[in-house]
């Protein structure tokens, strides 16, 4: 898959870029408004990444270049303004997703699947596989070789964000964002988390998922494929 | 009251006392100029009587049907000069009218005559009724002709200045519309137009350089903090000694609870700015229920039952963000301050909101539950800003927001 990413700050392009590198996706990063559409008019892209304040220009004016040059790209606009009015206009404009820095690498990542895979969803459905666990993203159910496995709702969240960023330490504080946003105490939460990682572990390894739950000793989870 | 009012009350008392003022001074008046009339009439006719009776050389018999009566004196009168009286005169028992008399001594025949003739004349009572018609009937027409007066001024001249209070009712500084008022050709008007323009003009400016400031600072700071953030997720790929990861997690931990607290105060500035404007009848039942499941691992570790006294059709006016994030807050302090086994209960009705949760029964200082960064126990993962936020959504939507405490239970209440 082929990566624009449109960012003024250049230490966090390098990020941005390093993390989805070992996705294994190319990705190409530029700093200015100009550099960005000279790049999207000499390469396909799959999805461009658009920060809104660019030092030569208006990030929500490049979706429409996007827009113009190349039509299938996924996009997902990066603001550090959390305003209601950006996101219903770059939404409007044609964007597919909008997210608030700061964010974390591995919710960029899981946002650029999920955005990629609506938009080729066109046959077989909304679906991930890893291993031999087969993620049913519309109906929000996991199967593994064919026999569904019981997840509670906020279980089949955490894998399949796990899964979205496979072999990745995936920090507890990410987990807990993504469940709870800050409704929760934290120290509540990462007790919460616990129990739920220790449920998942449990019903994969009746269902015979050939994948590892690794607890990075205190600090976060990895989700590999069983060697 | 209307200003209006007030100048119709002032004009309309004032007329009112002038009236019965000049009601008096004009029954006096009217009074004398009768007396005066009347005597003068008097004089008249008793001064051709005594000149015919001289020049015919006898005296007139008397007559009841004269109106004067002529009488032969024997001793001298007192005062020779012509004196008048009041005198009445009865028709029949029950009724008489009012005449006015005069009393003159004349020389005839080296006699002294004494003649008295009366006139009636316009009665008092009369007179008072003439009055107590007319002046009324004077009043009404002023107080109508005051009226209609009013009204059209009411009407014309004083139309740009309603307008203008039109316009502060319905002004909206985050609308940032430049109003345009009707022309007038009233000084005052005029003069107040213009200035309430040039406010109007100045506070959208600073708005918009305030919300400018804010979203700016707000980028700057994230920034960093984004970059940060990143940096130790991709340390968290390396091979990593126990140590190491645990240094890097507490300093994650450190940075996200710092992203959190500049996300929170952008927050507050944004709602005390009013930029959550956009509102909407909200359905709050399923509002609730969307949020409850969020707390459900709280709930069941520490048995807490869950009450949602909401009816479905329930809504309140209200921006939907906000009023999720009042729901959101309120339950999570519910909820975090509760105990082994308690109770969390979320009631709207009659325009109330209250979410009443068991816990400790130790005081709670009232003054100080709404503060920013209080926390009755602080390390408990909350910023203490949840009620601040919360009170700052009551203010901007004018709703009253109050907290109880009955021995253990511990409620706050939102009347919207």
């Amino acid at each position: 898959m082929k990566i624009l990413a449109v960012e003024d700050e250049e230490s966090f392009l390098n990020s941005i870029q390093e993390y989805l590198h070992a996705e294994a996706f190319v990705c190409h990063g530029v700093t200015t408004f100009r550099e960005g559409v000279k790049q999207l008019s000499c390469n396909q892209y799959d999805c461009v990444l658009i920060d809104i304040t660019l030092p030569d220009g208006n990030g929500m004016d490049l979706v429409d270049e996007v827009k113009g040059i190349n039509e299938q790209a996924s996009i997902i606009i990066l603001s550090a303004k959390n305003s209601l009015d950006d996101k219903v206009n770059g939404l409007n404009r044609g964007a597919d997703d909008y997210i608030v820095k700061p964010f974390h690498l591995s919710e960029l990542n899981a946002r650029i699947k999920a955005v990629t895979r609506r938009n080729n969803a066109t046959q077989g459905g909304n679906k991930l596989e890893f291993s031999n666990i087969i993620f049913h993203n519309d109906d929000c159910f996991v199967t593994v070789e064919n026999r569904p496995v019981s997840l509670t709702k906020k279980e089949y969240s955490v894998l399949f964000y796990l899964a979205e960023n496979k072999d990745r330490v995936v920090s507890k504080d990410v987990l807990c964002a993504h469940l709870w946003g800050d409704r929760i105490a934290k120290d509540e939460s990462f007790n919460f988390l616990f129990s739920h990682i220790k449920n998942i572990k449990k019903k994969l390894k009746e269902a015979n998922a050939a994948v590892t739950l690794r607890t990075a000793y205190g600090w976060g989870y990895q989700l590999r494929t069983k060697m | 009251m209307r200003l209006l009012s007030i100048m119709n009350r002032t004009h309309l008392l004032l007329i009112m006392v002038v009236l019965i003022v000049w009601t008096g001074v004009l029954f006096f008046v009217m009074q004398w100029e009768v007396y005066d009339n009347i005597d003068e009439v008097l004089q008249y006719r008793k001064t051709k009587l005594v000149q015919d009776i001289r020049k015919e050389g006898k005296l007139p018999a008397n007559s009841p049907y004269h109106d004067f009566q002529i009488t032969l004196i024997d001793s001298n009168p007192p005062d020779k000069n012509d004196s008048y009286q009041d005198t009445l005169l009865y028709k029949s028992t029950t009724s008489f009218d009012e005449y006015r008399r005069i009393t003159s001594y004349f020389e005839f025949d080296n006699s002294t005559y004494r003649l008295r003739m009366i006139l009636p004349h316009l009665e008092e009572d009369e007179l008072i009724d003439t009055l107590a018609y007319t002046l009324p009937l004077l009043a009404v027409m002023i107080l109508l002709g005051f009226s209609i007066a009013n009204w059209q001024i009411n009407k014309r001249a004083w139309r740009p200045f309603y307008q203008v209070i039109e316009h502060f009712k319905t002004f909206s500084v985050d609308k940032g519309v430049v109003i345009s008022f009707d022309r007038t050709s009233i000084k005052e008007f005029k003069e107040l137009q213009a200035g309430v323009k040039e406010l109007m003009a100045r506070n959208v400016l600073v708005y918009e350089q305030q919300k400018q400031f804010t979203e700016n600072a707000s980028h700057e700071i994230h920034t960093p903090l984004g970059i940060i953030q990143s940096k130790i997720e991709l340390l968290f790929q390396q091979q990593l000694t126990r140590k190491q990861g645990e240094i890097l997690s507490e300093l994650y931990t450190a940075t996200t609870r710092l992203s959190k607290i500049n996300e929170t105060l952008l927050l507050l500035t944004r709602i005390e700015n009013n930029q959550f404007a956009d509102k909407s009848e909200v359905e709050v039942r399923n509002m609730v229920d969307e949020v409850i499941p969020f707390f459900d691992e709280h709930a069941a570790k520490y048995q807490i039952k869950t009450r949602v006294d909401i009816a479905s059709s329930e809504k309140i006016y209200a921006n939907s963000t906000l009023l999720s994030i009042l729901v959101t807050n309120l339950l999570k302090n519910a909820f975090i301050h509760n105990k082994m086994g308690g109770e969390v209960t979320i009631r709207v009705e009659n325009k109330t909101m209250r979410v009443i949760n068991t816990g400790d029964a130790s005081i709670v200082p009232v003054s100080k539950v709404f503060d920013r960064f209080f926390t009755e126990r602080p390390g408990r993962g909350g910023l203490g800003l949840g009620l601040a936020i919360v009170k700052s959504i009551c203010q901007v939507n004018n709703w009253d927001v109050d907290y109880h405490q009955h021995d253990s239970t511990h409620e706050v209440a939102v009347r919207y």
